[in-house]
């Protein structure tokens, strides 16, 4: 694939505006930087590769589908694709037979594993397992917060609920997650912090 | 155990998961299946003029007509005796006759 400035400084809505015009450009584009995002929730939330990169591929096909209704009412394209993300990683989790806890698929993927990076690499992998271990929307809230860098308000529009049950998932979320990633500190170099 | 949870949640940053190639690809092409028909670019004034006159051709015809009509504004209507004679080969010595027969019955019939 052919490299395009995906960090550029041209807004998400803009080239959404530009792609719905036909813009080929623009859709390069918005591929190389939104297709990370949606990837990176569908993968959390799943912790399966092949059915993070089937959920985040719908999601950007419905965004390309979106693009020419797309109307500028201050809404972001990343907020709406979050949103998307999310819930169809959630569908997918519904669909699922409930499983024990420690049937829980251990999260595949080709992070660094060797040499240089490596215990940042076991570090963000033992996170994930963690993660798939709490309740969904604890899940959500917590990576939507503490991992993909949103604020409370926009993940509250994102999760369609309150700014306070947003909180409130993510105090509890963390606490979970702190409960799960006990044993494992000593062992990934963290010492008693 | 709050700082610990930052600093995972800091590895997790750092090393996100890595989005497939093949992944990136079929979205692309995915992108490109969807994209809508470019929109047209507005014309320019010039061809803007040419589609209101219903094309270059009529347009083209319109332009002789007018060139012409100039022409004759500039020349005066005598030049187009000089148009034809220098065209058809006549002049002022050189009247063609179309009708030369009523000539000369008109002459037949003063002469009765």
């Amino acid at each position: 694939m052919m490299a395009y400035d995906a960090e550029g400084h041209e807004s998400d809505e803009a080239l959404l505006a530009q792609y719905a015009g036909g813009d080929r450009r623009a859709a390069h584009v918005l591929t190389e930087r939104m297709t990370p995002l949606a990837y990176r929730v569908a993968f959390r939330m799943l912790g399966d590769a092949g059915e993070a990169e089937d959920a985040a591929q719908e999601a950007m096909i419905r965004l390309w589908r979106a693009a020419p209704d797309w109307r500028d009412q201050g809404a972001k394209v990343s907020t709406w694709l979050y949103r998307v993300a999310s819930n169809l990683s959630l569908d997918r989790l519904r669909r699922r037979r409930t499983v024990a806890l420690d049937a829980v698929p251990e999260p595949a993927d080709d992070r660094p594993g060797a040499e240089q990076g490596m215990i940042a690499a076991e570090r963000a992998r033992a996170l994930d397992r963690a993660l798939l271990q709490l309740p969904e929307r604890q899940r959500q809230a917590v990576m939507l917060r503490h991992l993909e860098g949103l604020g409370n308000p926009e993940i509250a529009a994102i999760m369609e609920t309150g700014v306070e049950a947003v909180e409130s998932l993510i105090a509890r979320g963390k606490r979970g997650l702190a409960e799960a990633l006990a044993g494992q500190r000593a062992e990934l170099g963290y010492g008693d912090e | 155990m709050e700082r610990a949870l930052d600093a995972f949640f800091a590895a997790g940053r750092a090393v996100p998961p890595e989005t497939p190639e093949a992944l990136l690809n079929r979205v692309s092409t995915a992108a490109e299946a969807a994209r809508p028909v470019e929109a047209r670019r507005p014309k320019g004034w010039l061809a803007r003029l040419g589609a209101g006159f219903g094309g270059w051709g009529s347009l083209g015809g319109m332009v002789t007509a007018t060139a012409v009509g100039v022409w004759i504004g500039y020349a005066g209507i005598g030049g187009i005796g000089t148009a034809t004679n220098t065209l058809l080969g006549t002049g002022d010595d050189g009247i063609v006759d179309l009708l030369p027969a009523v000539d000369d019955f008109a002459l037949a019939a003063g002469e009765g």
